[in-house]
């Protein structure tokens, strides 16, 4: 009796075990399946496009200003960021593996040391520091929102990779996954309710992106005036037009957010700096 | 149901707290020009307000209420303070409330 029990609890174990690896990946297989379920026509691989799939006057602006990006200049910027030897004469290709190239796929990552979520950023951030610099605000467009815009060129076509392994990292992963489905603000509407429940539904006057593919295309040159948005920037936009008080970019919460959303955007390429409306 | 209880309570161990604070803020505010029911109903939703925001639940039509209410406090127009910290503390605490809702289901 006592052996039965052994074997059933082990067998339970390694039920849990498993579950914990493949659970994120049913996640994302089963919010893939519904937006397929939704818009067969759409191709995955155009998830990176969002709500540019359902208007192809949109879709056609984007390529008429993608041709000749009038943000260029700001691009230039973040590359003179990313190439300025630090006071020691290190550089952030030294802080990366391939001098940077094809990185960013693999964020955000957990660091189980650190028991948290290490997000691209971070990753910079955590170069500045080592080598004697002080840390860029993740708020600041000026800085850290330009340097990204070079920096993330750098993985331009190199699939979103984002790993979710250890009890620690599968903690963050359902701490982002909560924050996704919790309705907030007075609008109470989840991240989830307009981005897997109503994708390509108009909201105003703006078609619902999906959610698959969100993660893949940052920083956004937004609007008449390209304004520069981060990731972590466009959800607190998000955040505030169903009514909530934003939260800390680069905080912990928007931090497991992001590795939830990146990881429902694996397989699909990168693509840095594009223009959104 | 859950959620309405929940919130019940909330609301209950709120206004026990709230009692506290806005006594002691009343008191902090007696050289002031407001009546003593407006300067404790500011307090009162600025500790609703931070609490809220400390459970990442703020909404912006409490921050906004919250902003009118210390705007009325500068202009010592007691009425105008009562009236916006109410909207203040009530828009707060349903977004606390908000937290304990069911999570939305993919598909
Ligand atoms: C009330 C509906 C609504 C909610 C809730 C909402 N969003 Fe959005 N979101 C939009 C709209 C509208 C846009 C702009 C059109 C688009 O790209 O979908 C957008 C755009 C985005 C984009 C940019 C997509 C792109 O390709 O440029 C991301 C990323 C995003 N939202 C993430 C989130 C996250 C994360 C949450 C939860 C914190 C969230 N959204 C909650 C409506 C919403």
């Amino acid at each position: 009796m006592k052996q039965l029990i052994w074997i059933m609890s082990c067998l339970g174990w390694l039920a849990v075990a498993a579950n914990a690896q493949a659970a994120p990946e049913d996640d994302r297989l089963n919010v893939v399946k519904a937006v397929q379920k939704k818009y067969p026509e759409i191709k995955f691989e155009d998830y990176v496009h969002g709500a540019l799939a359902f208007s192809p006057d949109a879709k056609a602006q984007y390529d008429a200003v993608m041709a000749f990006p009038p943000y260029d200049a700001e691009i230039e910027k973040g590359a003179k960021l990313w190439e300025t030897p630090f006071q020691n004469g290190k550089r952030y290709a030294d802080c990366f593996p391939r001098g940077g190239k094809n990185v960013v796929g693999n964020y955000p990552m957990y660091d189980a040391a650190a028991k948290k979520v290490v997000t691209f950023e971070m990753a910079l951030n955590q170069c500045r520091t080592a080598n004697g610099e002080t840390a860029y605000k993740h708020s600041d467009m000026n800085t850290m929102g330009l340097l990204t815009a070079y920096a993330r060129t750098l993985s331009d076509g190199m699939k979103m990779n984002v790993k979710v392994e250890g009890e620690g990292a599968l903690a963050a992963y359902e701490a982002g996954k909560r924050f996704f489905h919790q309705r907030r603000g007075q609008l109470n509407f989840s991240c989830a309710g307009c981005h897997i429940s109503n994708v390509g539904n108009v909201l105003r006057t703006e078609y619902l992106s999906m959610a698959p593919g969100q993660a893949t295309h940052w920083p956004a040159f937004r609007g008449g005036d390209y304004t520069l948005f981060t990731l972590q920037r466009r959800y607190a936009a998000c955040n505030q037009m169903v009514r909530l008080a934003p939260l800390e970019i680069g905080g912990e919460e928007y931090n497991n957010l992001e590795y939830y959303h990146s990881y429902l955007s694996n397989g699909l390429p990168l693509q840095a700096s594009v223009f959104r409306k | 149901m859950k959620v309405f209880r929940g919130a019940v309570r909330m609301l209950a161990a709120g206004s026990m707290l709230l009692g506290v604070t806005g006594a002691h803020a009343a008191e902090n505010a007696a050289g002031a020009a407001l009546t003593a029911d407006a300067a404790q109903a500011l307090a009162n939703a600025v500790f609703v307000a931070d609490l809220a925001k400390s459970k990442s639940a703020l909404w912006t039509t409490a921050a906004g209420a919250l902003a009118q209410a210390q705007d009325a406090a500068k202009k010592q127009d007691s009425a105008a303070v009562i009236k916006h910290a109410a909207v203040a503390s009530e828009q707060a605490f349903l977004g606390m409330a908000q937290l304990g809702y069911p999570l939305t289901v993919d598909h």
